[in-house]
């Protein structure tokens, strides 16, 4: 009753200033983006996409749109904005822009004022015709954000703080909520477009499966992906199903390395597999962000485009969730684990005694390249204090600049990925302006620094069955196995060494290694424990946190893909969900599996990163 | 002092004991070639192969040749090298190997998970856009950088190549033929090693089958891994005829695991089996086994005799086991002899 009557407020005090013409811009649907970027990874968060500044140093091209005024006049103006490094120091912002009208630039600076996403007043504008040129104007190349931009005649109006207000107010003042669009029906829908996800719609549509394949970025890949650059990682081929991984092989990148040139990661070699597949319906700038189900079982999943704020939505009898987050499974209620089981729960000799929030984090990974002549790089005022002993002479951030251990990786991502950020600018500022070796980096120009930030862990969600580190070491093999995993049970701690020049706040860690034999994952870590129409692939899947610490890798997410798309068929032919196939059906799946759904043809390329093993190799 | 008694070993090696005509001869993917001399106990079996290496190696346009003796295994993996005191292997600029250099090269012949080796050899470094006037010809890649020795990338990029190239067949065909010999066969049982095991399985002839199966069936069951589903795999079919290997399952089929089980299943559906056999199989049939369970009805149901069926619709019905659409055709056609009440079956 309370939510109704704030409602009916909120729609009187906007059609107030619809009548007094409030307008409202969503900055990610900017028609020319200039050299700013859409980021979506936290919108659940704080409530929309936004476009960032991502100039590492240098302020990016203007980004701008057309907006028409329905009178001339006075207009005040209030634009959604953060001082992102204010958390962190008490100097100026790092990222901050002006607006501009048809390019006269308005006074007010942005991105100086407060902390969190909020609206700064940005004072009164006469605009003198109907249809004008907004522009956001870069000032320091350092990740500047806006989200959004209101210009009112309306001298009481204010704009909406909450999150969740707001959302209904964009909702409604767009019309999105009032004919969501049927994106049609499917048997198969995959939120998630990374290895897990591309592999699994591939796998579905060669086995007859209609599918929707959903990804919040314009690319597939994920962490293996060019805005992440994390290569694949462990082995494909293997028994007791050696044809799994060769869709692996199709589409993974011939060549490894992380941090390297974007083309290394081909991008477009897995979005070519995917438009090739009739099957597939590709959704790619979409976040799933709402599900509706019933009983306990998914009837609709919704999703938002990232740019133009649309809604659709996704009906089918079966869906995977192969967020990495879990956020579907979530949303629909799934039952799902977070952080580190206790000893006591698993009685997994690796498990702390006492259970905790601890992730492993997420990775902000940069790399720099050399100029023929000197380069410079502001010093920078906002950055981490830093000295000789802090300072890291290199000129690439690999995996191990990994930070956000013991932070919440969905509600805490922005301030995650921004220390990763913050971490690489104060160090690179450090080595060009400071440093007594500065020298040796004079020609070094910073050539790229990761805005998507590669995560490893956050939700995990429940199966039929919980792997755990014993299974893994002492090779308690199920019949229902799948995709095998062959990578060492590989952990991620804070850096020791780094933590003592950064306490609490460790920016780098280290890895601790247990090799283990290849081994299947069961089906049943593939299926939510209580939604009955929902399968996962990838780091979100059911296991412990110790055993996630070898399914993480993405080649063996990927084959966790290949499987989930032959389930999909299976559940699919014989009219079940993916427990009924473990309980009935599950010879149809093994069958499937012996024969793979790759092409076998193509010569095995996924040579790289395959990882230490006690596995003896075959002759 | 290494260096010096490789010496010795090595000339020893090229002369006195190897006056005979070499085994076979290997070529160079670059050109050239070498002889392989297959090493035996003193039982007269093949225990390695060896050569005597001779190539040109150039590490920035500076060439230089290396002369080397490589050991192999009997399946052709790696073993090691030696080097000759007068001829150390150098990096650029004539630097001698360090014995830390001679250690990584061991480590990075003897390993099959290198990337550098499949990338093409010019591809190895970044060319820069236009050649520089003081020879500089490239840097070499980060991820080859990692996995080699620095200064001595095409020493260690050739050397590979010729220590797990085509030699590796070569020495893999030498060793299947004389897998003839039933002690050859033994002595690659005794092997502390599962990649002679399956190099063992995937070589044996029918008749290498028939004549060491005792001892493979041993070794199976001692096996470690995804060996026994594999070597299951391989048996010829009329074997699993025979009493021995049927007897063998009926005695070891609950100590192996799902995969091996599910191979033997296989192989059975293709092959006669015995009344002793189908008993057993029968008594496998349990709530807890569902996936086995309609593989093992299937079989069940080749023997059509009556005591067997009624007693397997017996056991179908006491612990109510689901029943496949297949299988319950077939047991209503066999029905039809017995005229017995199938009615309570369970199906799927």
């Amino acid at each position: 009753m309370r939510k109704l009557l704030l409602f009916l407020v909120f729609c009187q005090v906007f059609a107030n200033a619809q009548k007094q013409s409030t307008i409202f811009i969503e900055t990610e649907s900017f028609e020319n983006k200039g050299g700013w970027v859409v980021d979506q990874q936290f919108m659940d968060v704080m409530g929309s996409s936004f476009l960032m500044a991502h100039g590492m140093g240098i302020p990016v091209e203007d980004a701008s749109t057309r907006i028409s005024f329905q009178k001339k006049g006075t207009y005040h103006i209030y634009v959604r904005t953060r001082n992102w490094s204010s958390q962190w120091s008490d100097a100026e912002g790092a990222g901050q822009f002006q607006l501009a009208l048809d390019g006269k630039i308005l006074a007010k600076v942005y991105g100086k004022d407060q902390a969190n996403w909020a609206w700064t007043d940005g004072g009164e504008v006469e605009i003198s015709k109907k249809e004008v040129t907004l522009s956001l104007k870069d000032l320091t190349g350092f990740n500047g954000r806006c989200d959004a931009i209101i210009f009112t005649t309306d001298p009481s109006f204010k704009p909406i703080e909450d999150t969740k207000k707001l959302s209904e107010f964009r909702n409604d003042y767009f019309g999105f909520d009032e004919h969501p669009r049927d994106a049609g029906e499917f048997d198969f829908v995959i939120i998630g477009g990374g290895m897990a996800g591309t592999c699994a719609a591939i796998s579905a549509a060669r086995n007859g499966v209609k599918v929707a394949l959903i990804q919040n970025r314009p690319l597939l890949g994920g962490n293996n992906s060019s805005e992440v650059r994390v290569h694949l990682g462990g082995r494909i081929n293997l028994e007791p199903y050696p044809a799994l991984g060769n869709l692996v092989n199709e589409i993974g990148p011939d060549e490894g390395g992380n941090a390297q040139p974007k083309s290394y990661y081909e991008d477009d070699k897995k979005l070519d597999a995917v438009l090739n597949e009739p099957n597939i319906s590709l959704f790619l700038n979409h976040h799933a962000n709402k599900v509706e189900t019933e009983n306990g079982t998914i009837k609709k999943v919704y999703a938002t485009n990232i740019e133009t704020g649309e809604k659709i939505n996704f009906i089918a009898p079966l869906f995977a969730d192969c967020t990495g987050d879990g956020t579907i499974g979530r949303l629909a209620g799934a039952e799902y684990m977070t952080g580190r089981e206790s000893k006591s729960v698993y009685n997994e000799p690796t498990a702390p005694e006492v259970g905790d929030k601890l992730t492993m984090g997420a990775s902000v990974q940069w790399f720099s390249e050399k100029k023929e002549t000197a380069v410079t790089f502001p010093e920078i005022k906002w950055g981490m204090d830093w000295n000789e002993a802090k300072s890291e002479e290199i000129t690439k951030g690999d995996w191990e600049w990994e930070t956000g251990m013991g932070l919440d990786m969905t509600l805490d991502f922005e301030q995650i990925r921004d220390y990763g950020m913050l971490a690489v600018y104060s160090n690179w500022s450090y080595l060009k302006n400071k440093s007594l070796n500065k020298a040796k980096f004079a020609n070094e120009s910073l050539r790229w620094v990761a805005y998507i930030a590669g995560k490893r862990e956050s939700n995990r969600l429940k199966g039929d069955y919980v792997l755990i580190e014993q299974d893994l070491t002492e090779r308690r093999v199920y019949p229902d196995g799948t995709a095998p995993t062959s990578w060492t049970i590989d952990l991620h701690y804070p850096d020791p060494e780094n933590s003592k020049l950064f306490p609490g706040a460790a920016f780098k860690s280290i890895a601790k290694h247990i090799k283990i034999y290849p081994y299947p994952i069961p089906f049943r870590c593939l299926y939510s424990k209580n939604i009955s129409n929902l399968m996962m692939a990838g780091r979100d899947i059911s296991v412990s946190h110790v055993a996630l610490g070898t399914v993480r890798l993405m080649r063996t997410c990927g084959m966790m893909g290949e499987v989930l798309g032959m389930a999909a068929s299976v559940c699919k032919k014989e009219n079940i969900n993916p427990r009924g196939l473990y309980q009935r059906h599950f010879d149809q799946l093994e069958a499937l599996m012996a024969v793979g759904v790759g092409n076998q043809d193509i010569p095995n390329t996924q040579d790289y990163n395959k990882g230490g093993t006690l596995m003896e190799i075959k002759n | 002092m290494r260096l010096i008694s490789l010496c010795l070993l090595s000339l020893s090696f090229l002369s006195s004991d190897h006056p005979e005509k070499e085994d076979f001869v290997v070529a160079m993917e670059n050109g050239g070639d070498f002889k392989v001399f297959a090493i035996k106990d003193s039982d007269g079996l093949i225990d390695n192969y060896r050569a005597n290496i001779a190539a040109a190696v150039c590490e920035d346009r500076i060439c230089y040749d290396v002369n080397l003796i490589f050991s192999w295994n009997l399946i052709g993996e790696f073993i090691d090298f030696e080097v000759l005191s007068r001829e150390p292997l150098t990096k650029l600029d004539h630097v001698p190997f360090s014995p830390k250099d001679y250690q990584k090269l061991h480590s990075i012949l003897r390993n099959q998970d290198l990337s550098f080796v499949r990338i093409p050899a010019e591809e190895l470094v970044v060319k820069p856009e236009e050649p520089k006037l003081d020879g500089y010809s490239g840097a070499t890649k980060e991820t080859v950088k990692k996995e080699v020795i620095e200064g001595a990338l095409y020493t260690c990029y050739t050397l590979w190549h010729i220590a797990n190239g085509l030699v590796v067949d070569s020495i893999k065909s030498h060793t299947a033929a004389t897998l003839k010999n039933k002690a050859m066969v033994t002595k690659i049982i005794h092997q502390k090693s599962q990649t002679h095991h399956y190099f063992l399985i995937n070589h044996l002839s029918q008749k290498g089958y028939n004549e060491n199966i005792v001892a493979l069936l041993s070794l199976m069951s001692e096996s470690k891994g995804y060996f026994s589903k594999n070597a299951f795999e391989k048996i010829p079919e009329s074997l699993f005829e025979s009493k021995l290997v049927q007897d063998y399952v009926i005695a070891d089929y609950a100590e192996l695991d799902y995969y091996t089980q599910k191979a033997i299943l296989n192989k059975l559906e293709k092959v006669k089996h015995g009344p002793e056999l189908s008993q057993f199989l029968l008594k496998q049939i349990s709530l807890e086994n569902t996936f086995q369970n309609q593989k093992l009805i299937a079989l069940v149901l080749r023997h059509k005799e009556r005591e067997t069926f009624l007693k397997l619709v017996a056991s179908l019905k006491i612990n109510s086991i689901p029943i496949s659409h297949e299988n319950l055709k077939e047991i209503q056609k066999i029905n039809k002899a017995y005229q017995i009440n199938i009615s309570e079956l369970a199906k799927f």
